[in-house]
């Protein structure tokens, strides 16, 4: 055997650099995920987005914390209040010195119009602190604390770095709540989508058939019916006396049972081209068992696209909760989501004189930006063996 | 002669395509249609053809990638005993499935990219049970030290080895259950030249060293004749023409042979005598609608009307091979294929795909 | 075919085509020179990773990023008898895009890549002819069947309507070579055109372009790693490793007297397969592009190496007796260190 290796053996490798050669084992040793890695890190726009949409997460977790304030700690006095703006330096008679502050109100009355309008009160110095004291909360049930990652230093100051609403509570406050059910629906509605999209897609593409067009008609049917008519049904059908969290879960259950479709149809299509791709066929032909080829052979060739897909799904959720909450379908007040804020905003009057309660507009916005460029990104990263 | 490892009997390996609004209608593929063999043990029978004239379905037919339809395959085992392998039960198969393995074409698609090396040569022993955890691991260095692989590149994955390198992979992966019979299908098509004649020569030693036999497919006879002691020419699902690679290099037969022997490009061949090879009009019947009596004769110069009725059956010539073809003896009177007196063909007789 | 004017229609001088990667800088063409003639057929021939196909890309201006033509000159002779330097011109320009299609037609190794799958193979064809001839819908439309006729696509006015995955690899590639000549261009660059297809269908497609070239009167540039195919139609042939011409001449002194060992090499294992015994193959792999071998590219698999002079400086590519070049230190005197002749030995 050793004259084989003489004359068909690649040559001894020529003195390749030192810094390429470990350019090149680092490479070939490369799993798939880190070729992922190293992919999406190139590009730029979704790696910024996916730090964002992390951001998001973590305030949405954080959120009581992160809050100055709790969702329902309303000061009637500062209804309608607008937008503080958040000074960093203090001028004094000597000088000006670091000390983060916002400006209190004033209460003007314009007599003609009957109407009353707030304007800042240089005088009154609210000076804002990080760690503070305010409303006091239970944190996920875990424990209960006062502790806030800022707001004002003398609690019971106002404090709105967003303005207030209609019954004079924190709008920014609200909306940091509002992220953890809207952004929460939009990650458990896609689970739920997948768990399904994943089995009765891959039934499908695996056993072909009969099972095959009863799954294939049934997406076509699903998908053809008009979105917002059946969520209005399925949501009307949810009884009113049911607890926010109960209402929650249905509200998720409805949204994934239309977003499974695209996940099916991503996972047979995939299973029917690998099925006859020849490193499957030499899996079979190597004695491998069925689910040894399912599961090891062809699964993980595929995964990274449903982390794409999965991940493009999110914002479309999100969307829907939306959508649902904002028709006055969805979730309902005390239960704070981004559509339930923006609900609160749907008359002429918030347009007008409080555009700031579109805030939670601007935050669904920003979510389901970064999610997409994210999710694009991520399907551009997801074969790294494509040329 | 030796007795053959493997003895192939009118081989049927028919698909069934659904077509139509409802996929009511169905055709069939007669991608094999009555293919009969022997492969002596330790020889290399070459089988050649253009694509779709179901050669590599033949092979992948042997190696257990699908079910025959019809005929017979009988296995000679190492203890004298014959199994047939269209008949036999699930496990027999799996049994001789062992000894039976397949070298890709495309060293690309069939390795796994998201699979170490490892795991790609050490998959067919750790399902055949030969072998696990540490020992596997050894096996597996010492199959790429056979095929001309560096050890050390165990770890690595496919996409860090240049094409011919990937083909060693493979090739470790198909002798690594230690089989008697490989089935090479196209095992070199895919690869430079330089690397052709690497790989090429990696499989001789390797059939010397461990008494392989080899049933190499090709559409390429140039390829087929530096490795194969016989040549099976195969046209839409049938052997036309089996002979010793000297006999039908020397004098093919069939004018599917001659056609498929003179489209070799010959560096030895100048310029200016191009003008006498054969052109073979139109394209290779459809299997799903092969032409009546002899498949060949849309395409053939001597096709008469006994071959648009009779299909001609293999049969032995004096001092050749076996050929199907009804004017063999007369083809056999024009001389060498290398001659200038053979006559240049160039019938319009096409016989494009239907498209389903 | 030699030209009967003497000016060339495509000068290619010193052509350097690199490309930025993370892992450094790859020069995939690094100073390649050759000339076609009129009517002449020139033969690129290399490994995978010699630089062929990028420099027939270089030509017809589809380098992608992050490659670019980043220094050299390709003079070519336009119909009006006018000179452009093809590498001066952006290559997205509408001065290239006239030329391109025009002028100089392309080829590829896989003509479904090269073909609209949702377009007949009649509007695609049609779509070049009225683009650059100005053809209007019925005179684009004889002129498509003419071409198609032409390249022996059996039925061409009755299958103008049908799609290119109805069609097998060789009728694909018919199409292709139909396209690419609609416009009657005076070069044709084709990349391994050839490669894909059964021996059968690459014969009969050699011999088309023999014949359209007669036909047509234009110049082929043709990419291949098979030196049986460049004997079967080549006039001159430049053979390359690692971005740069080893060894360019006549086609019958490459094939007959191969100076460069790597020539010889490559030949062998083309030549040798009626021989007994194990084929003489080049050992070893083309290195990696970002490990180029100091001295001499292919001293690494060598097998007249000579230590100490080819590892450690590049030859030069020298002209021996009038038209063949050879970059060798085996040729550095102009005389053979050694004696020739080892390919049919």
């Amino acid at each position: 055997m050793s004259s084989a290796t003489d004359t068909t053996a690649a040559a001894p490798a020529p003195a390749v650099p030192a810094a390429i050669a470990a350019q090149e084992s680092r490479l070939a040793g490369a799993s798939e995920w880190r070729l992922i890695w190293w992919r999406f890190r190139r590009h730029r726009l979704a790696f910024a987005s996916g730090i964002v949409v992390l951001a998001i997460y973590v305030i949405a977790l954080l959120a009581d914390p992160i809050a100055p304030a709790s969702t329902e700690a309303s000061k009637p006095q500062y209804t309608y209040a607008p937008p503080q703006m958040l000074h960093l330096f203090r001028t004094t008679d000597d000088g000006w010195r670091f000390e983060p502050h916002v400006l209190g109100y004033r209460v003007q009355i314009d007599p003609r119009a009957m109407r009353r309008s707030f304007v800042t009160d240089p005088d009154t110095v609210i000076p804002v602190g990080l760690f503070v004291r305010g409303d006091r909360y239970s944190f996920l049930g875990l424990f209960e604390s006062d502790l806030h990652l800022f707001g004002p230093i003398e609690a019971g100051q106002p404090f709105f770095l967003l303005g207030a609403d209609r019954l004079g509570r924190d709008v920014l406050s609200r909306t940091i709540h509002g992220a953890r059910v809207s952004m929460s629906i939009g990650l458990v509605g896609v689970l739920m989508s997948l768990a399904i999209g994943v089995v009765l897609g891959g039934l499908s593409g695996y056993l072909g058939g009969l099972v095959d067009s009863a799954i294939q008609r049934t997406i076509e049917i699903i998908r053809s019916i008009p979105t917002i008519p059946l969520w209005m049904g399925l949501a009307a059908a949810v009884p009113l006396t049911w607890h926010p969290l109960a209402v929650y879960f249905a509200v998720t259950v409805i949204l994934s049972l239309i977003g499974w479709t695209t996940i099916a149809r991503i996972v047979r299509g995939k299973f029917l081209s690998l099925r006859n791709e020849d490193f499957v066929v030499s899996a079979r032909l190597d004695g491998a068992s069925q689910t040894r080829i399912i599961l090891v052979h062809m699964l993980p060739s595929f995964y990274s696209y449903i982390i794409a897909a999965t991940t493009l799904a999110v914002p479309t959720m999100i969307l829907s909760e939306t959508a649902l909450s904002f028709i006055g379908l969805g979730l309902q007040p005390p239960m704070v989501s981004w559509g339930v804020l923006l609900k609160e905003a749907q008359n002429i009057r918030s347009l007008a004189s409080a555009p700031w309660l579109f805030a939670p507009g601007v935050a669904v916005m920003i979510a389901v930006l970064s999610l997409s460029f994210l999710g694009d990104g991520l399907r551009d990263a997801a074969d790294p063996y494509q040329k | 002669m030796a007795e053959p490892i493997l003895s192939v009997q009118d081989l049927q390996q028919h698909f069934h395509r659904r077509k139509g609004f409802l996929k009511r209608e169905t055709t069939t593929v007669r991608a094999v249609d009555g293919v009969s063999f022997d492969l002596i043990e330790g020889e290399t029978l070459g089988l050649v053809g253009e694509s779709g004239c179901g050669k590599s379905t033949t092979g992948r037919a042997i190696v257990g990638a699908y079910r025959p339809t019809a005929g017979s395959a009988l296995y000679r085992c190492t203890d004298g005993q014959t199994i047939d392998l269209v008949q036999a039960d699930p496990a027999a198969r799996r049994a001789v499935f062992r000894e039976i393995r397949l070298v890709f074409q495309d060293p690309q698609s069939s390795l796994n990219p998201r699979m170490r090396v490892i795991d790609i040569v050490g998959e067919p022993l750790r399902n055949f049970g030969l072998a696990s955890g540490a020992a596997r691991r050894e096996r597996v260095g010492q199959l790429l030290a056979q095929v001309g692989l560096r050890p050390e590149y165990i770890d690595r994955y496919p996409h860090a080895f240049s094409g011919g390198e990937r083909q060693r992979i493979g090739i470790a992966r198909a002798i690594a259950t230690k089989p008697r019979l490989l089935i090479a299908d196209e095992a070199v098509s895919a690869l430079d030249v330089s690397i052709r004649a690497q790989i090429l020569n990696l499989l001789v030693e390797l059939q010397a060293s461990l008494g392989l036999t080899y049933l190499f497919i090709s559409h390429d006879m140039s390829v087929v004749r530096r490795i194969a002691s016989r040549v099976a020419v195969m046209y839409v699902g049938r052997i036309v023409e089996i002979a010793p690679t000297a006999d039908i290099f020397r004098q093919p037969l069939h004018p599917y042979s001659r056609a498929l022997l003179s489209a070799v490009p010959d560096v030895n061949r100048p310029k200016s005598a191009h003008s006498r090879r054969i052109r073979l009009t139109g394209e290779v019947a459809d299997p799903a609608n092969p032409p009546s009596g002899c498949h060949f004769h849309p395409r053939c110069p001597f096709a008469s009307d006994r071959c648009r009725t009779e299909a001609p059956v293999l049969r032995r010539i004096a001092g050749s091979g076996e050929v199907a073809c009804h004017h063999a003896e007369a083809i056999a009177a024009t001389g060498p294929v290398t001659s200038s007196a053979q006559p240049v063909i160039s019938q319009e007789g096409t016989q494009l795909w239907t498209t389903a | 075919m030699r030209a009967p004017t003497a000016a060339p229609l495509l000068e290619v001088d010193n052509l350097r085509t690199h490309f930025t990667t993370p892992g450094g800088l790859v020069k995939s063409v690094d100073g390649v020179s050759f000339t076609v003639g009129h009517q002449e057929t020139v033969c690129i021939v290399g490994e995978s990773g010699s630089g062929k196909s990028i420099t027939a890309r270089s030509i017809m201006g589809l380098v992608r990023r992050p490659g670019r033509v980043v220094g050299g000159r390709m003079n070519f002779r336009l119909r009006d008898g006018s000179t452009v330097d093809l590498a001066a011109i952006p290559p997205d320009s509408a001065t290239y895009r006239a030329i391109r299609g025009r002028e100089i037609g392309m080829i590829f190794q896989e003509p479904m890549s090269a073909l609209s799958p949702v377009h007949t193979i009649g509007s695609q064809i049609e779509e070049g002819i009225r683009l650059h001839l100005g053809f209007g819908a019925r005179a684009a439309r004889e002129r498509a069947v003419d071409a198609l006729e032409k390249v022996g696509f059996p039925g061409a006015r009755q299958r103008l309507n049908t799609y290119p995955f109805q069609l097998s690899g060789g009728l694909r590639q018919r199409v292709c070579i139909a396209m690419a000549l609609a416009c009657e261009p005076s070069l044709l660059i084709a990349d391994e055109p050839t490669t894909a297809l059964d021996v059968t269908t690459q014969a009969n497609i050699l011999e088309l372009l023999l014949r359209l070239q007669g036909e047509l009167g234009m110049a082929i540039v043709f990419i291949t790693h098979d030196l049986g195919v460049v004997a079967e139609i080549a006039d001159r042939v430049v053979v390359m490793y690692l971005g740069q011409v080893m060894e360019a001449g006549p086609a019958s002194g490459i094939l007959g007297h191969p100076r460069h060992p790597y020539t010889r090499g490559l030949l062998r294992c083309v030549a040798d397969i009626e021989g007994d015994g194990l084929l003489r193959a080049i050992p070893g792999i083309v290195p990696h592009p970002l490990a180029r071998p100091p001295g001499c590219p292919f001293s690494t698999r060598c097998e007249e190496m000579m230590p100490g002079l080819c590892d450690t400086t590049a030859p030069e590519l020298l002209a021996i007796n009038g038209e063949s070049r050879v970059r060798c230190h085996l040729w550095s005197s102009g005389q053979p260190h050694v004696t020739e002749g080892a390919v049919h030995g």
